[in-house]
């Protein structure tokens, strides 16, 4: 049970201690698109949801199941989409995550779980 | 100032200011530091204290002083025994059996084994991580020369009844090694009784010194370990290398301040981990690992579902536990000790070792109790809540 050191860049220190807009949205459906991806077997599982009004995304909200750098990562890119145009959901690449997080090599599956949930999010929005 | 507590004594324990008092006999420019080795006064007075620290342990664990041999540390102790035993009765067979909830050195010491040739019976406990004495009787074979077993497991703290093994060990002709690294010091051994051939044990864990341990060899019936350093044919030609006395008294000193005070201290602690369990209860949805009355009262190991490992960890990080999660290893493989008892990976990962010790306090455990309610909560509302009842 031995435990390497665990190292989180401050922005994820951040975000783990204050993941604020988790939970979700109050809005009826048909105002939001939604994106799941992950498994508790990968330790992680993110759930999106953002609000859609004409080309802007107006509020989101997540849940999340997983390491800091998880949360962290959630959390961030609902604060990149947030009062921005809808096209920026599907423009999001695990790279960005990884270098606005510091994510080690080791959580690049994160990066890669929370682009799945959007893409899912932005088929969505091209379908509206 | 943020309060922080220290719950992980099965990792490791502070040293007994009593014990560092007689350890540093041996350090400064007295008559007691020289090289127990040496022939002359300065050397004799040196090995008078090394053989006396022998004395002084094998009194309290009802071993004669010459089964005792010096090592760095359980992980030597551990290797000498399997490694030296292998090595020695080769001719003999070429047949192991241990646990797969043993401690890595056990392990590791056996997986080495295997790429020499030897043939290895990895035997899975129970749900509970009991190793039953029967499971181990039906898997010998008149080529078995040695049979490994810790006496409490390191993560759940499940206690083997390694007196039903060794007699079956005994009966067959079998070498029963026992690594004692979480029991030395905390339950009654008294090797007179005890028929172990080769008992693996530590200073660190008993508020000792690092850097020290022993190894029990047995001299009637004898039992052989071809040496797996050399240079000067030290500790009775098995371990090879000039005995550092400060550690070895130091290691005395403590034996005897665990096996004095083990009644007092196992029930003040024991009735610490009650209050701990008591209060961990509060939360819903988790399990116990190990069950109740088959483990050491030092250690408590519980996993929470619905939370990830590292971040319960991370959120827990004023408070020094041990954790079930591998999440910062380049591997993620949760503890094999829990996956062995059958619980899921999220369940592994999300599992906590508490343990307690000689300075441990009821506001430490309220502390902790009240800390991991907090954090399984908090992480728990993050989880989307179609996982909530899945998990």
């Amino acid at each position: 049970m031995a435990i390497r050191d665990l190292e989180y860049s401050p922005t994820v220190l951040a975000y783990f201690d204050q993941p604020h807009r988790a939970g979700t949205l109050k809005v009826p459906k048909t105002q939001m698109v939604e994106g799941r991806s992950g498994t508790t077997r990968e330790g992680f599982v993110v759930q999106f949801q953002l609000q859609v009004a004409g080309q802007a995304i107006t509020d989101g909200r997540y849940r999340v199941y997983g390491c800091p750098h998880g949360i962290a990562a959630a959390a961030w890119v609902v604060d990149q989409l947030i009062g921005g145009a809808t096209r920026n959901v599907g423009q999001i690449r695990p790279q960005q995550i990884a270098e606005a997080l510091d994510l080690p090599v080791e959580k690049m599956y994160v990066a890669l779980i929370v682009e799945d949930a959007l893409k899912q999010c932005a088929a969505q929005v091209e379908e509206e | 100032m943020t309060k922080r507590v220290y719950m992980d004594y099965a990792a490791t324990t502070p040293v007994d200011p009593c014990v560092i008092e007689e350890m540093n006999r041996y350090l400064g420019p007295s008559d007691l530091f020289a090289n127990p080795a040496s022939s002359h006064w300065a050397g004799a007075e040196a090995k008078k204290a090394v053989e006396g620290a022998r004395e002084r342990i094998a009194h309290k664990l009802g071993a004669h002083p010459t089964e005792i041999v010096w090592t760095s540390g359980a992980t030597e102790s551990n290797n000498l025994a399997l490694k030296g035993v292998a090595a020695y009765y080769q001719t003999k067979g070429r047949h192991i059996v241990t646990a797969r909830t043993e401690h890595k050195a056990v392990l590791d010491s056996a997986q080495a084994l295997q790429s020499e040739g030897f043939e290895v019976t990895f035997l899975t406990p129970d749900e509970s991580g009991v190793v039953h004495p029967d499971q181990i009787k039906s898997v010998l074979r008149n080529d078995t020369i040695l049979v490994s077993l810790m006496h409490v497991n390191n993560e759940i703290g499940v206690i083997q009844d390694i007196h039903a093994v060794a007699d079956i060990c005994r009966a067959r002709g079998v070498l029963f090694h026992v690594d004692g690294a979480q029991s030395v010091g905390k339950l009654p051994i008294d090797l007179s009784r005890l028929p172990v051939d080769l008992l693996s044990f530590c200073a660190h864990k008993i508020y000792g010194p690092k850097g020290v341990g022993g190894l029990f060899v047995r001299r009637h019936p004898k039992v052989n370990l071809s040496p797996l350093q050399h240079g000067g044919g030290h500790e009775y030609g098995f371990r090879s290398g000039t005995v550092p006395s400060h550690l070895v008294t130091g290691f005395a000193h403590a034996v005897e301040l665990a096996v004095d005070h083990m009644g007092v201290e196992s029930t003040r602690i024991g009735t610490l981990k009650k209050r701990l369990y008591d209060g961990l209860r509060d939360t819903p949805r988790i399990l116990l690992n190990g069950a109740v009355g088959t483990t050491v009262p030092n250690i408590l190991n519980v996993s929470f579902a619905g939370v990830e490992g590292e971040s319960l960890l991370h959120g827990l990080r004023n408070l020094a536990v041990s954790s079930g999660s591998a999440c910062a290893s380049a591997s993620r493989e949760p503890s094999y000790v829990l996956r062995a008892l059958g619980r899921d990976d999220a369940l592994a990962q999300a599992s906590i070792r508490f343990s307690l010790g000689r300075f441990s306090t009821e506001s430490e455990v309220d502390f902790a109790s009240a800390l991991v309610a907090e954090q399984v909560a908090r992480l728990r509302d993050l989880a989307p809540e179609c996982l909530i009842s899945d998990i």
